[in-house]
């Protein structure tokens, strides 16, 4: 009976959860050590809306994203321009969907750690004629690299689960839009317990070994 | 040449500083809060000042009229924090790296050979700050800041995290890099006897303001204010009146007894007008009883001494006169056995009239 298991929810998800994270770490870890080191009129109001994704429940989350991405908005319009093909209901929308939830797990850790990082560190590299540029990259990230990579591990395993918002946004195409989670609730419902366990059993690992490397990083030394 | 003028407002304090300074080491002291690091940062970049003028020898680092103000990179400061924000992740030879842009390459290897040779480290070469002491700490940071052969060495309380005999050791340390390289360096210190021996031009702050500024026999020996007399520990303020001056005698009045004062030039006093009037306990004297009576000294007072106590090489005592005046003397300890020092025993004192410096102030009820 398990021999007709499809692999395709597996790649579809690690797929999925790899560029998601990239994608987080490409928009949210500048936006991190910006919102880290700088205050404006309103930056708390952005530092605050920077939880929302995990405050608001992930059906609500994916709702306000089909309603921002579908294929009559102007986002929608702009993206079906570009790439030619809707990003709802395709495993690019999952992708969306699965960063926008991961995202406070990078932006909050990595603020964290970025100011965890004392300014005196920072303006001693100014007197010695280091670039802003350099700062970040050759001072702060890699003192805070430690949190940061955490954040990165704990967004990773956010996203690989994610279920309401890609179920939203995404939909359940088995081959097409199906990740792991989803797929579970499809067995499920299916009455298909065995298939339920075992893509369960491989999802828990994923994530605990995700816990498990966190913790191994705050022990390491440097 | 120093020349640094500016106003800066934090919600806290206002910053209001002027003061220049021709001399190879000026010293901020103040307590803390009183603006010394915010100036330092000011002069660094780090902070930058709503109004005013910073320049480093002929060089404008901010302007606020001409709209120059140089970032903390274009500056050229040699910035010795003070926790020394050494980079934990690099080595002691890379945290020197750092600031050798400027150098070429080939060059830079043996570039941050000497520099340690210099501060005398050169086997830290490939240590990280962290395994450390303070004294090797504090090298560290001093050679970093020599490495991009700065116009202006600033030092923000150097010596307050190390032992006292690695103090003793950077400070002549110090001396020789600033004797060989001839750079200005401004030390920001809240110790008085560290203001006192290493200051050739002492800057004092209080409150973001600059109270006086002078070298340190004036800054210690002729307070202009209450506040600086304070902070030198000047201890022995008393009110008074002006009752008479002569040619070279100034006599102050106080609860009836006149006080002999050397007349100084550069005070506008006038009689009738009040005043404070200081000693320093160091300066004032313990008479032998023996021979109280021999000698012609001024300003004598007779008393007795409420409490001694003991601080390693001085004893400071406390003095309560018949008149009820509250004096405090120290003493080098061996005078202080000599004589016999010793609680409830009455004692002879003289106020040396050169000893004696007259304030234009009166004084206030608190410090």
């Amino acid at each position: 009976m398990l021999g007709e298991v499809s692999l395709f929810p597996f790649w579809l998800s690690l797929k999925v959860a790899t560029i998601a994270t990239l994608l987080v770490i490409l928009v949210g870890l500048p936006l991190a050590y910006f919102l880290a080191r700088k205050r404006f009129a309103g930056s708390e109001i952005i530092v605050a809306s920077t939880m929302l994704p995990i405050v608001l429940p992930p059906t609500v989350l994916g709702y306000y994203l089909l309603v921002l991405l579908g294929r009559n908005t102007i986002f929608g319009k702009f993206y079906e321009g570009i790439a030619g093909s809707p990003l709802v209901f395709t495993w690019q929308g999952a992708v969306v969907a699965s960063a926008v939830a991961s995202s406070p797990y990078i932006v909050r850790t990595a603020m964290a750690a970025i100011q965890s990082v004392p300014r005196e560190m920072e303006d001693a590299a100014r007197t010695l004629g280091l670039s802003e540029l350099q700062i970040a990259l050759r001072i702060t990230l890699p003192l805070a690299w430690k949190g940061i990579l955490a954040g990165v591990v704990l967004a990773y395993a956010k996203a690989i689960g994610e279920f309401g918002a890609t179920l939203m946004i995404a939909g359940n195409i088995p081959g097409e839009t199906q990740t792991l989670p989803i797929a579970i609730y499809d067995a499920v419902q299916a009455g298909k317990s065995d298939l339920a366990n075992l893509l369960s059993i491989s999802l828990a690992v994923l994530a605990i070994s995700a816990v498990l490397l966190v913790g191994g990083l705050g022990k390491s030394r440097l | 040449m120093l020349e640094i003028k500016y106003i800066k407002k934090f919600p806290e304090k206002t910053m209001d500083i002027s003061f220049r300074s021709e001399r190879a080491m000026t010293v901020f002291f103040g307590r803390s809060g009183a603006g010394k690091s915010v100036t330092l940062r000011s002069i660094a970049g780090l902070v930058v000042p709503d109004s005013g003028t910073i320049k480093v020898g002929d060089k404008v680092y901010f302007d606020s009229k001409s709209r120059i103000n140089l970032t903390p990179q274009e500056r050229r400061t040699g910035y010795v924090f003070q926790s020394y924000a050494l980079f934990p992740h690099l080595t002691v030879a890379e945290n020197l790296l750092l600031a050798m842009k400027t150098v070429p390459k080939r060059e830079t290897r043996y570039e941050v050979r000497e520099l340690l040779e210099e501060v005398g480290i050169p086997e830290l070469h490939d240590r990280l700050p962290g395994d450390l002491s303070g004294g090797e700490q504090q090298r560290v940071a001093l050679a970093r800041a020599l490495a991009r052969n700065p116009q202006v060495l600033l030092l923000d309380e150097p010596f307050s995290a190390v032992d006292v005999p690695s103090r003793v050791r950077l400070r002549t340390l110090l001396k020789r890099v600033q004797d060989h390289r001839g750079i200005p360096t401004i030390l920001v210190t809240h110790q008085a006897h560290e203001a006192f021996t290493l200051g050739e031009l002492i800057v004092v702050m209080d409150h973001g303001k600059v109270e006086q500024v002078g070298p340190p026999e004036e800054i210690f020996y002729r307070p202009k204010t209450l506040t600086t007399a304070r902070l030198v520990g000047v201890k022995n303020i008393f009110p008074g009146v002006i009752s008479e001056i002569s040619q070279d005698t100034v006599y102050i009045k106080q609860n009836g007894k006149v006080w002999e004062a050397a007349s100084l030039s550069g005070l506008h006093l006038s009689p009738d007008q009040r005043v404070s009037w200081c000693i320093r306990p160091e300066a004032v004297m313990l008479l032998r009883e023996d021979r109280p009576l021999s000698l012609k000294r001024e300003n004598r007072l007779s008393g007795v001494i409420e409490e001694v106590e003991q601080r390693g090489p001085v004893w400071e005592l406390f003095v309560v006169s018949k008149e009820g005046m509250d004096l405090k003397i120290e003493l080098p300890v061996h005078a202080a056995q000599h004589m016999g020092v010793t609680e409830g025993k009455e004692v002879l004192v003289s106020l040396k009239k050169e000893a004696i410096h007259i304030i234009p102030e009166i004084p206030d009820s608190g410090f």
